[in-house]
C-alpha cells in the first residue's frame, strides 16, 4: 500500500517535516516516491506548503494518509473539512 | 502546537533517558509517522503493545517535563532571545560608524551570539524551512 506521512528533517529542536508519499513495505529505509511539501511548525506564522496538485494525484490513486497528514491537509486546504491556515 | 511536534520536542530533549526500545518505536511513530499497525508488523508484536508502550513512553516524557521544564524553558529563552536580536537590529540601524559607541556595540552583539550558542538557540523567524537539506533525523 502507498502511503502519505509527515516525517521529520531537520536537527534537534528544530522541527520541520516533509510531506512524502511512500511505500508501506519499506517503511525503515526512509525511501519515498514523491515529497509533497512541508510543514515546519516553529515559524510565526508556521508554515504549511502542499503541492495540491500532486498531493490530489496520490489520494486519487488510493494512498492513505496519516491522521496527522489528513488534519494537516485539511488545514492547508487539499481536503475539506477545515479552514485553511492563517485566516 | 500539534501533539506530533511536541512529542518530537520531548524526544529531543529527554529521549537518550528512554530504553532503547522505547526510542525505536517512538521514533517510528513520531518521526517517521507510521502507523500502529505498520510498527506491530515491524516489531512482531501486536497493535495493542505498541499502543500501551507508546502511551507509557508519552506519560514517562511529559512526567520528566513536568519536573524539568527543559523544553518549556527553551521557548522561553528563544521568546527572549528573540526580542534582544530584534532590539539589537534596529539598534544597529541607528548607529554613527567608527564610534566608541559602535564598539562597545560590537562587543554586545558578539556577547549575545556566544549566549545564543551556548543555548542553542536562534531568534524566532530564522528557523527558516531547510529545504533541500537531505540530513534526515536519525
Amino acid at each position: 500500500m502507498v502511503r502519505i506521512r509527515l516525517t521529520r528533517m531537520g536537527a534537534k529542536k528544530r522541527p520541520f517535516y516533509r510531506f512524502v508519499v511512500a511505500d508501506s513495505r519499506s517503511p525503515r529505509d526512509g525511501r519515498f516516491i514523491e515529497i509533497l511539501g512541508h510543514y515546519n511548525p516553529i515559524t510565526n506564522p508556521m508554515e504549511l506548503v502542499v503541492d495540491k496538485e500532486k498531493a490530489l494525484y496520490w489520494l486519487g490513486q488510493g494512498a492513505q494518509p496519516s491522521e496527522t497528514v489528513k488534519r494537516l491537509f485539511k488545514k492547508a486546504g487539499v481536503l475539506p473539512g477545515e479552514e485553511a491556515v492563517g485566516e | 502546537m500539534e501533539h506530533l511536534v511536541r512529542m518530537g520536542l520531548l524526544f529531543d530533549f529527554y529521549g537518550e533517558l528512554l530504553t532503547p526500545k522505547q526510542q525505536k518505536v517512538f521514533s517510528l511513530y513520531y518521526l517517521q509517522n507510521l502507523s500502529l499497525g505498520e510498527i506491530a508488523e515491524e516489531e512482531a508484536t501486536s497493535r495493542q503493545a505498541v499502543h500501551d508502550l507508546l502511551q507509557r513512553t508519552e506519560k514517562l516524557l511529559e512526567k520528566w517535563e513536568g519536573k524539568l521544564h527543559l523544553l518549556d524553558q527553551y521557548q522561553q529563552h528563544k521568546r527572549a532571545f528573540g526580542e534582544v536580536d530584534r532590539a539589537l537590529k534596529s539598534l544597529e540601524k541607528q548607529l554613527p560608524s567608527a564610534t566608541e559607541m559602535e564598539t562597545a556595540f560590537c562587543r554586545l552583539k558578539k556577547s549575545v551570539a556566544r549566549l545564543a550558542a551556548e543555548l542553542d538557540l536562534k531568534p524566532e523567524g530564522e528557523d527558516a524551512s531547510p529545504l533541500g537539506n537531505e540530513d534526515a533525523l536519525g
